[in-house]
């Protein structure tokens, strides 16, 4: 039951990050982020102004080589969610998770037709709901049997092992690519930046759920955690 | 999750139109990779993780941060 939520929550996920993407694409009255880079270059100091059309090429084919990677990431971790359901219910390896990957392909092309961000808004409040639900619950798994920290808890890692924490936290957080078509959207924009503004506001409240996360299940699971902690959670009672 | 969001109208008095932009923001960056932060405190450690997300977080937000007061200079 709970993999399911978070099955589904991930799932509904996928689709806002899509609607973001179409969103940068399709918002052509106001500055997107490549056309941000296109406009400084060209007004800057003299000797910049020949890479103005060179710099919004290498920030679209930024762009695009980061929704695909993430995209990517993101397909993987569906199917071994769904897979891990699958291998419960119907014996253990069910389905390849290639295959699975492979099935879920015919939903995501469809969502991927979807044209307007407005047909996904109703979807997207679900999701919210779903995404609040199947944290609550994995919160709820963890703080459950929480040990208490000991001596063989590891304090601060090996330096050889921070890349692997960077990456995979610019990974979670990394959200320049809606800051432009949202700073767009807002009636207020001068709310949007600042002390107290709307983007330090988010970021701190994000960073310290991921925080809370990430530090509860490494003190839940230690070594045997997994690269994906709704793998963790146990499965008695789908 | 919720319940955050709201404690940070109660505490920022942010109105509408601000609150539509913060729920975005919170689905953009709050994403399946959450679930993999366990992992990543694991290659850290448990202290080590938290000032390392705290200089991650920095970063991105910096990083957004230019990008809007170029557009804005744009202007």
């Amino acid at each position: 039951m709970t993999q399911s939520i978070i099955t589904m929550t991930i799932h509904f996920e996928l689709q806002v990050k899509c609607a973001h993407t179409l969103y940068v694409r399709t918002r052509r009255t106001t500055m997107s982020f490549s056309e941000v880079a296109e406009v400084a270059f060209s007004n800057g100091p003299k000797w910049g102004r020949p890479f103005a059309k060179f710099s919004k090429i290498l920030i679209l084919v930024s762009l695009f080589a980061t929704y695909f990677g993430t995209c990517s990431v993101y397909t993987v971790i569906i199917a071994k969610n769904y897979k891990q359901v699958l291998d419960h219910h119907f014996g253990v390896d069910f389905l390849e998770l290639r295959m699975c990957i492979a099935i879920l392909l015919i939903p995501l092309i469809l969502l991927a037709w979807v044209p307007n961000l407005k047909y996904l808004a109703p979807v997207s409040m679900v999701a919210n709901l779903f995404m609040g639900l199947g944290l609550g619950i994995t919160f709820y798994y963890l703080v459950k049997d929480l040990p208490p920290i000991e001596e063989s808890t590891v304090m601060v890692g090996h330096y050889g092992d921070f890349p692997q924490f960077f990456a995979i936290a610019i990974f979670a957080i990394e959200a320049i690519g809606v800051v432009m078509p949202l700073e767009n959207q807002m009636k207020t924009p001068q709310n949007f930046v600042g002390v107290c503004g709307v983007l330090n506001v988010g970021m701190a409240g994000v960073s310290l759920v991921y925080i809370l996360l990430g530090f509860l299940g490494f003190l839940r699971y230690g070594n045997f955690t997994s690269d994906n902690i709704t793998l963790n959670l146990p499965n008695e009672e789908l | 999750m919720c319940c955050s969001i709201f404690v940070l109208v109660l505490i920022f008095q942010i109105d509408c139109s601000n609150m539509e932009t913060l729920t975005h923001l919170l689905k953009a960056s709050l994403g399946t990779g959450i679930l993999s932060m366990p992992l990543a405190f694991k290659s850290a450690g448990l202290v080590g993780g938290i000032f390392a997300m705290v200089i991650t977080a920095f970063i991105c937000t910096h990083c957004s941060y230019i990008l809007v007061s170029v557009r804005i200079h744009l202007k």
